[in-house]
This record gives C-alpha cells, structure tokens and sequence, in this order.
C-alpha cells in the first residue's frame, strides 16, 4: 500500500517538476541586451504579460567595477521590463554581467544570465540618404551613408525587386557602394539596405532594420503604355486582316467579271505549233527528213550496215611490179597519178566504196579539196566517179578489174549562151600524158559537145532537160550511147588509170577501142 | 636629369607615406584573418594549457600580445593533413610586430586556457585593436 502511493508521490513531483522547469524556459528566456548605435543599450528581460513580479537589476565588469544597480528602468504599466544604459556605463571588451532577480512574498525570484560581451551586441542604426546614380550603360549605383561612427566595422547587405519580380534579391556589399549592372528600363525596381559589424570588429550576429527604401524606374507611365499597347495590339490582329481579306474579296470578283484586266494580268500562252506545221503535215513527223539530213548518214545510222575495208597499196616506182596487199578477194585495179617529182601509180582494191577510194586518191597525190578528181580509162573515157554521192556504190561497179585508170581533174565550164550548165571538162592529171589519152580526151570532149548543143537546140523547143545521170538523155542520141559509156555528150578530158598487169602508160588499148 | 629622379623619388615616398596609418589596420585585419583560419586546425585536447590574457587593459596591451605570440609556438596541428596550412598560419602570426604600452604584469599571471579558448581571446584582442 505505501508502494504504490510513494510511487504517485514521485510521479506527481517529477510531473511538477517538469512541468515547472517548462513553465520557467517559457516564461523566463533570460536578459537580452542590445546595443543600439553604440550610443545607449537596453537589457530586456521580459515583458507585461510574463512578468509577475517587479524585478530590479544590477550590473557590473568582471574585475573592474562594482556592483550597481540600474539606474533607468523601462517600465511597461507600472511593472519594470528592462534597463536603460547610456554611453558612459557601456564598456566594450570586457566582460558584463547583469543579475537581474525581485522579492515576491519571502522568495527570490531569479532570472538567469550569462556573461557578455558588449562588443559582440552592437547593433547599428541603419543606413540613411540612399542615393542612386545612373552609371552608362544600363548600370546603377546605389550609395548611402551609415550613422554608425566606424565605418570599417561595418558591412551592409542590399535587397531589391523590381515590380515583376516575385521575390527579393538579396546582396552583401563590403564597402558603401552597390553597383547594379542591368536595369531594364521599363521595370521599376526598389532597394532596401542594411549593415551589421563585421568580423574585424566584434562577433556578432545582429543585423541592422532595412532602410527607407529608395525607388528607380517609371511606376504608373508603364501600365498606362501597356494598356495602350494592348488596344493597338487588338486593332492589329482584328481590323488589319479583315481589311486586307476584304480587299482581297474585291480583286477577286473584279477580276472575274472584267475579261480585259484578267487577259493582263493572266495573258494567253502563245503556241508554237505555227512554226511546226512543216514538220507535223508535210513530212508526217519524220524529222530527219524535215531537218535535212544527208541519205548516207541515215543509212550509216541503219544496224546492219557494214562496210568492208578496201586495202590500197602502192607499186613501187620501179616497171617490177609485185603486188603487196596479200588477202583480197577481187582482183586489184592500179592507178596511175602524178606528184612531184614525176608520176606514180598504185594498186587498188576496189571493193571498196567509189568515195572511199577517191578520197584516199586526193589524199595520196594531194589534190586540193576544191579539185573534183575523176578516173579515166586509157579510151580517156571517165568513169564520172565524183557523180557517185553515195556510200553503198562501190568501186567494183565502176572499175574493170585488172584495169588502168588515170586520174583527171574536172573542170567546170562556166556555162555560157551556147552551152549547157553541166558542161565540165577533165584534165588529165599527169606529167606526160600520152598522146593518144590526150587525143581520146579531146575526141571525147568534142563529141560532148556536139551533143549539148543539139541538146539545147532541143531544150528550146521542149523545155524539159535531162540530167546527166539518166539514160533517157541518149534518147536523141543514139549515136552517144553506142560509142562511149559516158552519159552525156562533153568534151570530156580523162586522166588515165593503168591496170596492173601494164605497169606503163600504154597507149595501145586506146587505138583499139576507138 | 638627376634632379628629375629626385624629385620622382620624393613624390613616390610622399605618396606612400599617408597610406601607412590604413595599412596597419589592413596588417590587423589579416592576422584577424589567420586567426580564424587557424581555430578548426588546432590540435585540442591533450595539449598543454596556455596563458590567455583576458580583456587587457590599453595600458597592457603589448605584454598582451607578446604573450599571445608567445603562446601560438605552442600551439599543435591537429593532424598531420592540416600541417602545411598550420606552418604557414604559424610563420604569418611570428611575422606581426606591435608597438605598445608595456606593464608590469607577465604572461604568467593569466590565467591557462584551452587553445581554442586562447585563439578565441587572441582574436578579441586584434579587434579591439582595429576598432580602435
């Protein structure tokens, strides 16, 4: 029985207990100190409504004064809360320390304290005349002054905002000025400084109150532009685009309706069909033919179209004669032509083509390209190879295998009132014709002539003229057809071509076939 | 020419001479600052106690610091990873000279302290000294 109640007894002491202690940490937080300025300090340890009873003070500096009581109390309804010290009580670096206790009803009411340091407990008035200047560039300086006597002792922290900003901005500055490197002109902004002491001067943690605040930037033009702005801003987006889509619409339907302000605007595309109708009607869309393009090209474009080579080769100037081409199937022709210093003549094959041989002719005498070259026939007959425009006639047609052939050269006779326009005469290209080519030739020649007056006396009574090329022309002629194998009657002069199998100018053949 | 030199020469020293009285509190400051540095890298517990004055009167203010000075030969590392940071902090203490008021009271007759709690008072002394 006396177990249990011991128990509650202790329980409800150390309840109370606690409960005291908590009650005594709430109510009695100690004397707090401050120095204001380092002109006058407070010591406050309470305030009307913790306070039971009337306290007094006493202070003193550890080893260097005595003990006295405070000589100022701050009183808040009859009941002191605090001490008031002025300068000449106050020492720094030395130790302080206060006993603060009253007498209530036979007991000692104590309030705890520790020792101070005074200088640790300064807090500085705070900074005044802030000033701002504008720098260049967008850069603001904010100075101000400190009423604190040591400005050395002290250091200062600046916080700002600007109208858009949210929150505060807050910056340490060592000396009196803060620089403000961007400002936007169009923000109005607001700066609050303060100053605590510094680490070279006490330890402490006591800041300063903010300022008076000091302002930059332009407050109520601003909003008044930005509701102008928005006005513009809906003119722009509403009335513009309508505007412009009316006007559109207008365009529009004017140029729909009026057809002459469409045809400029949108002119006819021209066609150039015009020019083509040659091609589409006449020439049924074949354009090689519109274009003009040469017989022979067309055929060499053709897939099996083959030419064989035609293997020339040259006798050599001795009367030896050995041929040098070793594969051939047909029988060799030589031609006898003429080159400085004296006449020449080689074998040729001619399964070849007319043009072909006759270019490498010209080439090999070096004949001019303005020369028309012929071959002759020891008659002195011409073979009227340059007539020969196509590629598919061969030599073969022309030439007598085993024959010799002189070269001639054509001349055109300019046609006058008595002959025709295709008179033309051959001369023989050589050094030393003989005299019976030359005889032949002359012959030959006179007997065209004949015919082409004849001709032309014809012509003028029927206006239709033959051409060379045809055999109708002999038609008036019998006479021409028989004797020679030209086509029509010319002087003609030959150049001689020798077989090889005569490897001299031989005159002999000629007799015999006149 | 020669004149020219001189007289760059006393311009030079004359511009120099003002800035003596601010330099003295730029040296305070900076032994404030070593001080500082010093505080976490002292080597505790174990060590030998050493004499603290204790808030000295102006008059004893170079006894003080002499015995301050005195003291911080004494002080330890508190590990061998802090050592160069202290030899250096140590070798920038040696270095202040102060030139003050000398009393009769000696270094031993304050009272022994911890080094921390010594490097504390240390640090009241020199702002004392720039404050004033």
């Amino acid at each position: 029985m006396a177990m249990p109640s011991t128990f509650l007894v202790l329980v409800l002491l150390l309840h109370c207990g606690l409960g005291h202690c908590f009650a005594a940490a709430h109510s009695r937080p100690g004397v707090e100190c401050v120095l204001f300025n380092e002109e006058y300090m407070t010591c406050m340890w309470g305030s009307r409504e913790t306070l039971t009873a009337n306290y007094s003070l006493y202070y003193w500096y550890e080893n260097r004064s005595p003990v006295v009581e405070c000589k100022h109390y701050l009183q808040d309804q009859g009941i002191s809360i605090g001490c008031y010290f002025n300068q000449s009580e106050i020492t720094q670096f030395q130790t302080f320390r206060v006993l603060v206790n009253a007498s209530l009803g036979g007991r000692t009411l104590d309030i705890p304290s520790k020792p101070m340091q005074l200088q640790d407990l300064v807090k500085p008035a705070a900074p005044i005349n802030l000033t701002i200047r504008n720098m260049s560039s967008n850069q603001l300086q904010l100075t101000w002054t400190s009423p604190y006597p040591k400005a050395q002792c002290l250091e200062h922290a600046v916080k700002y905002k600007s109208n858009k900003d949210t929150s505060w901005t807050e910056h340490q500055v060592k000396g009196d000025v803060f620089s403000f490197p961007s400002v936007d002109y169009e923000k109005y902004y607001t700066f609050y400084v303060r100053s605590k002491i510094n680490s070279y001067c006490g330890s402490t943690q006591l800041w300063s109150e903010w300022s008076v605040p000091v302002v930059w930037g332009s407050n109520s033009t601003s909003k008044g532009s930005v509701e102008e702005q928005l006005h513009w801003f809906w003119i722009h987006t509403v009335l513009i685009p309508i505007a412009s889509c009316l006007l559109l619409l207008v365009l529009l339907i004017l140029l729909v309706r009026m057809e002459r302000v469409w045809v400029i605007l949108m002119p006819r595309i021209p066609n150039p069909s015009k020019n083509f109708e040659n091609l589409f009607i006449t020439h049924n869309g074949n354009f090689q033919e519109w274009a003009g393009v040469p017989k022979d090209i067309m055929e060499s474009f053709k897939p099996n179209y083959s030419e064989n080579i035609c293997h020339v080769c040259e006798l050599p100037p001795k009367e030896s004669y050995e041929p040098l081409w070793e594969s051939s199937n047909h029988p060799p022709v030589t031609i006898n032509t003429s080159s400085v210093p004296n006449d020449q003549h080689f074998v040729a094959n001619t399964d070849c083509a007319v043009l072909r041989l006759l270019s490498y002719v010209r080439r090999m005498v070096g004949v001019p390209d303005t020369d028309i070259i012929d071959l002759c026939d020891e008659l002195g007959t011409p073979k009227l190879l340059f007539q020969v425009t196509s590629l598919s006639e061969r030599a073969s047609d022309f030439l007598q295998p085993h024959g010799t052939y002189y070269l001639c050269r054509v001349e055109f006779k300019v046609p006058g009132s008595e002959e025709d326009r295709t008179t033309w005469s051959f001369t023989p290209l050589l050094e030393n014709p003989s005299s019976a080519l030359t005889e032949g030739l002359r012959l030959q020649g006179e007997r065209r002539q004949r015919r082409a007056a004849r001709r032309m006396a014809e012509d003028r009574r029927t206006p239709d003229t033959e051409t060379l090329t045809s055999t109708a022309q002999s038609q008036g002629e019998g006479k021409a057809l028989g004797r020679d194998r030209s086509k029509a009657g010319t002087e003609v002069a030959r150049r001689k071509v020798a077989s090889p199998s005569r490897a001299r100018q031989g005159p002999s053949q000629q007799d015999t076939q006149r | 020419m020669e004149r020219m030199i001189i007289f760059c020469m006393l311009f030079f020293c004359s511009s120099t001479a003002p800035t003596a009285a601010p330099h003295k509190i730029a040296k305070y400051k900076q032994l404030l600052k070593t001080i500082h540095r010093l505080e976490p890298i002292v080597k505790d517990k174990d060590v030998e106690l050493l004499h603290t004055p204790e808030n000295p009167v102006d008059e004893c203010l170079f006894t003080a610091v002499t015995c301050f000075q005195k003291g911080t030969l004494k002080l330890q590392p508190e590990n061998s990873q802090v050592n160069s940071t202290f030899t250096q902090t140590i070798k920038a203490l040696k270095r202040f000279n102060y030139s003050g008021k000398q009393c009769e009271s000696s270094c031993e007759s304050y009272e022994k302290k911890t080094p921390r709690e010594f490097l504390k008072s240390f640090a009241k002394l020199i702002q004392k000294l720039c404050k004033n």
